[in-house]
């Protein structure tokens, strides 16, 4: 049977017009300051000894990724300048309306947190500083409210976590992403690449204190992209074929050689060599968050790409 | 209220394009896009061939998968069943594009996502769609689907098979394929049994 058809737009190759890298980039940044959020707000709570460095970094840091994040979505939209509009109202049957507000109280929660966390900062004094000092000043009075202001960070970490992959799975129209899994499985990737992002900031003896948590988080990410896959496999023919896609298609290398290989299973086969005080190459110890770090904005591309690929 | 439909009888589709052409200026649809696409479908091997021109827009699903998706409220439907964006409200986040199970909108180049709106200046002057009177074979008809005397409802009812497009999706679209061979057929792979019953005239 032969096809054909008229008119070489995104009205007829919807793929010119769907989401690209920006809203790729945009779910991995968005799951890796859900990441640092959760991870910091428990180790502070926990009062564990030895990380306040890292985690002082990772939170100072996850403000500007979530702007770069949120700058990528800005570029992403095609009338940008009625972005104000997601603001304006909200509509409760759109995830991405919901995911806007949790974004919003997201980005306030992370700005307080790392004004907090400048207090401990100290600058050469000098007309320019001053601004850093008020800082410090707003940090040392908002610090008094840290531990709830921390119990509120796991709670918008994991919405914010969680609707990256919701974003995707209430869209029906592209069956790779109907799927229960993805906001699992988007969250979980979060913590990893957060917790990934945190270990950059760490000596070496608090970061073997947290190898356990990161494989552990590593491995129930491996069951969920088994999950995934299996909610596809055994579906409907749709959603056979969108499974297909990643099984054997042109999106299967990137799945299991960046995501699963590179992005999980060599980071943690290297860091469970740490744990277990075998000889590690300091390179490769030193590549480890690296790697899962770009597994999980692979993971982000492979799903964003491969879902608009996929039709009912 | 009315609720608006469309039928395209594909028997009677000759594939001029009139219908395309018509909206581009009623609607003044920029240059390189199109609110409606012609898909062609032929099967068989030379010369025993069968071919289909099917005409594609804007579905105007009863439940429309692009109008709960949108974050502003830009994408909506109206109480006569038309399915249309708001251009002042819309970001262009696309959500409704990739929402649409059939690929039917597309970004203007104002920003704006932009779709077939069954031409609804027209029908608020009680006139119909551009495409519908355009067309030379008269293979499209429009009217208030509840009305059992409105050309859409009489051409559906007088067709010996009716189709839509993606059944499964349960979106329910409002726009009719009739007469079709190769629509939603089980032997649709099956070029020999097409071919067979178009030569038996069914």
């Amino acid at each position: 049977m032969e096809i054909g058809i008229t008119g070489v737009d995104p009205t007829t190759f919807p793929e010119m017009a769907a989401w690209h890298w920006h809203i790729a980039l945009y779910l991995f940044l968005g799951g890796l300051v859900a990441g640092i959020m959760i991870i910091s707000a428990v180790l502070r709570l926990r009062r564990s000894p030895g990380f306040d460095r890292g985690l002082r970094i990772a939170e100072i840091s996850a403000v500007p990724l979530a702007c770069v994040g949120l700058f990528a979505l800005f570029l992403d939209l095609g009338n940008g300048w009625n972005a104000w509009r997601f603001f304006a109202t909200f509509q409760v049957t759109s995830a991405m309306s919901w995911g806007s507000w949790i974004l919003l109280f997201a980005m306030i929660v992370l700005v307080v947190r790392a004004t907090i966390h400048t207090q401990d900062l100290t600058f050469r004094s000098g007309w320019w500083t001053r601004p850093l000092d008020l800082l410090s000043r707003i940090g040392r009075i908002l610090g008094r409210k840290s531990r709830a202001i921390d119990y509120s960070a796991i709670v918008l970490g994991i919405a914010l976590g969680a609707y990256t992959g919701i974003l995707l799975s209430t869209i029906p129209a592209r069956p790779l992403w109907d799927s229960m899994a993805l906001a699992p499985l988007f969250l979980v990737s979060g913590l990893t690449v957060g917790g990934a992002f945190i270990c950059l900031f760490l000596e070496r003896e608090p970061h073997l204190r947290l190898v356990p948590l990161i494989v552990t988080l590593c491995a129930v990410e491996l069951a969920l992209i088994a999950g995934f896959m299996a909610t596809l496999l055994m579906g409907p023919a749709p959603l056979q074929a969108a499974g297909e896609l990643l099984l054997g298609g042109r999106y299967a290398l990137g799945l299991w050689g960046g995501v699963v290989v590179l992005g999980l299973l060599v980071p943690v086969s290297i860091e469970i060599a740490e744990v277990a005080r075998r000889k590690v190459p300091p390179l490769l110890s030193s590549i480890a968050p690296y790697l899962k770090m770009s597994g999980g904005l692979v993971l982000r591309f492979v799903i964003v790409y491969a879902g608009v690929a996929s039709v009912l | 209220m009315a609720r608006y439909g469309m039928a395209i009888d594909v028997a009677r589709c000759q594939g001029c394009q009139a219908c395309l052409v018509a909206c581009k200026t009623e609607n003044e649809v920029p240059l390189g896009k199109f609110r409606l696409r012609m898909r062609e479908e032929v099967v068989g091997t030379f010369p025993d061939l069968y071919g289909e021109f099917r005409m594609e827009q804007c579905f105007h699903c009863e439940n429309a998968p692009c109008v709960p998706v949108c974050p502003t409220g830009a994408t909506f439907q109206t109480d006569d069943g038309l399915v249309l964006t708001n251009p002042s409200r819309c970001t262009g986040c696309k959500a409704c594009v990739v929402a649409c199970p059939y690929d039917m909108r597309h970004v203007n180049p104002g920003g704006w996502v932009d779709k077939c709106t069954f031409c609804d200046h027209r029908i608020a002057e009680g006139r119909q769609p551009a495409c519908v009177v355009t067309c030379p074979t008269g293979s499209r008809f429009f009217g208030d689907l509840d009305n059992p005397s409105s050309d859409v409802s009489i051409a559906i009812a007088s067709a010996t098979q009716v189709d839509v497009l993606k059944p499964h999706t349960g979106a329910k679209p409002k726009l009719f394929y009739l007469e079709s061979k190769l629509i939603n057929q089980a032997d649709h792979d099956d070029p020999a049994t097409v071919l067979s019953e178009f030569a038996g005239g069914k």
